[in-house]
């Protein structure tokens, strides 16, 4: 896998480097930015320094990522360029796995870019101190992204694998594609609500009386831990879909 | 003779459209298999089969005993009729890919081919022309101590120049233990390549016989049996 993964890395170099010289752009900018320099906390250029300082660049670094996973997921597939890691011994699993690990990457890349846009720049009234995230509260924002974006990535890349695998040979296999993708997305709204009943039945249920005993510290902890045992779910999630993916190429690759 | 290939009643649909139909094939080792039939006759389709690019078709496939899968791909290599290389690599780095991937893989017999071949270490496999990746990809492939060798068009669009070279590495390339299928419709450059020959179209075997047994069954070359097999097909 990490054979694969240093590849993957390599062929998305430009990306990368386009990443840093973001970053490094924005970091330069927030260390020249001390002091209410726009004005914002009086109200001036509000609007112009929410656009240019936040607006804009946080849809660029929206596309920026999405170009970034549609390029590491699908480029294999969208040409013939490329074609040679499917004559490779490598299991279907762990060639989305590399791919997905990759994806990672630049979701962090964008994740601190973002943090660095809204939390050091936009906000009003700019300090000398940079706003840095505690490692929790990183690992946790880090992990709510994640697990939320790669549920999405992986619906569609399973919906659009459909037209490489099973559905290659039909005629209307982009049609079948979309439909499988509504039902997944379907599917797993249903899942996550019913989760979320679940997780709340479970810390309020007067059976349990927890809420009873339970101080704040308690409640927060029961909360805290439904909010984990949400990322879990959404992991185990995860992982299944990447199964389901590899044993697609693994046993109903037609290319 | 061992068998390296086995194939029973393999079918293969695209849509309506019918690839490959209930097709029956051994292939032995140590030997030099052509596929020759015209365009559309399943050729690289049951190519891309052996490679594992195609996994969804019915029947049984045996490669030494074993169902296309991860496995059989360690032992499998696969020349495409396309250029299916990362177009951002230099030379070196096919090279080294090809080493990470494939235990089997020989560094120094693919340095040597490549020089043989004047192909430079940096050059990046997206400007070279047609033919210097047709040499590459050749160069990569037969580099390979691999167990069944199948090579899809490796002639296509290349110069008569690299195209003797290219027979050359294929036959300094052929070993006793490992079988090579070549699939082309140039018949007449593999001609004194081949041992047997495997005769396809339209998704059927026509035929499948050993070279000397059909030349001294009908006096002909491959090419006139190829035409005359073709003309009614």
């Amino acid at each position: 896998m990490l054979k694969l993964l240093k590849y993957e890395l390599k062929s998305n170099k430009k990306l990368l480097i386009l990443g840093a010289v973001m970053f490094f752009i924005f970091v330069m900018m927030r260390i020249a930015l001390t002091g209410d320099i726009f004005g914002r906390a009086n109200g001036f250029n509000l609007v112009i320094s929410t656009v240019f300082f936040g607006g804009l660049p946080i849809i660029g670094l929206v596309i920026y990522f999405l170009y970034a996973t549609y390029k590491i997921m699908w480029s294999e597939f969208s040409r013939h360029e490329g074609r040679v890691s499917f004559t490779t011994p490598i299991s279907g699993f762990t060639f989305v796995s590399s791919k997905l690990l990759t994806v990672l990457v630049f979701a962090i890349i964008a994740f601190v870019i973002q943090l660095i846009l809204v939390q050091n720049i936009m906000s009003p009234g700019i300090t000398s101190n940079f706003f840095i995230l505690s490692p929790t509260s990183f690992i946790s924002q880090i992990l709510e992204q994640v697990t939320g974006s790669f549920k999405h990535i992986l619906i569609i890349f399973i919906s659009a694998l459909f037209t490489k695998t099973m559905a290659a040979n039909v005629k209307l296999k982009k049609s079948l594609a979309f439909i499988i993708f509504i039902t997944l997305h379907i599917v797993h709204d249903l899942f996550a609500r019913v989760l979320l009943i679940f997780v709340d039945a479970v810390t309020n249920f007067p059976l349990f009386n927890w809420t009873f005993q339970a101080g704040p510290i308690q409640l927060q902890n029961l909360t805290e831990a439904g909010m984990y045992f949400g990322y879990l779910v959404d992991i185990i999630l995860i992982v299944a879909m990447t199964f389901l993916s590899g044993i697609l190429i693994d046993k109903k690759l037609n290319l | 003779m061992d068998n390296i290939v086995t194939i029973r009643q393999l079918q293969k649909n695209f849509g309506s459209t019918n690839a490959l139909n209930s097709i029956n094939l051994t292939l032995e080792k140590g030997k030099v298999y052509g596929l020759l039939g015209p365009n559309a006759s399943g050729k690289t389709t049951l190519l891309k089969i052996l490679a594992g690019l195609i996994s969804n078709y019915s029947g049984e496939i045996l490669i030494d005993g074993l169902k296309p899968s991860t496995k059989t791909k360690s032992i499998v290599a696969y020349l495409p009729d396309r250029s299916d290389l990362h177009s951002w690599m230099t030379v070196r780095e096919t090279i080294e890919y090809y080493q990470d991937f494939f235990e089997d893989f020989d560094v120094q017999k693919a340095k040597k081919t490549m020089e043989f071949m004047d192909l430079n270490d940096n050059d990046v496999v997206e400007k070279l022309s047609k033919g210097m990746k047709a040499r590459l990809k050749l160069a990569l492939t037969l580099a390979r101590d691999a167990k069944l060798y199948l090579l899809d068009e490796p002639f296509d669009g290349i110069d008569i120049k690299t195209r003797e070279k290219l027979i050359e590495t294929i036959i300094n390339s052929q070993r006793d233990e490992s079988c090579m299928l070549i699939s082309t419709h140039h018949v007449n450059y593999v001609e004194y390549l081949l041992e047997a020959l495997v005769f396809l179209s339209k998704g059927h075997i026509l035929l499948k016989k050993n070279v000397e047994q059909l030349k001294e069954e009908n006096n002909k070359s491959i090419v006139e049996m190829y035409m005359e097999v073709f003309a009614n097909a």
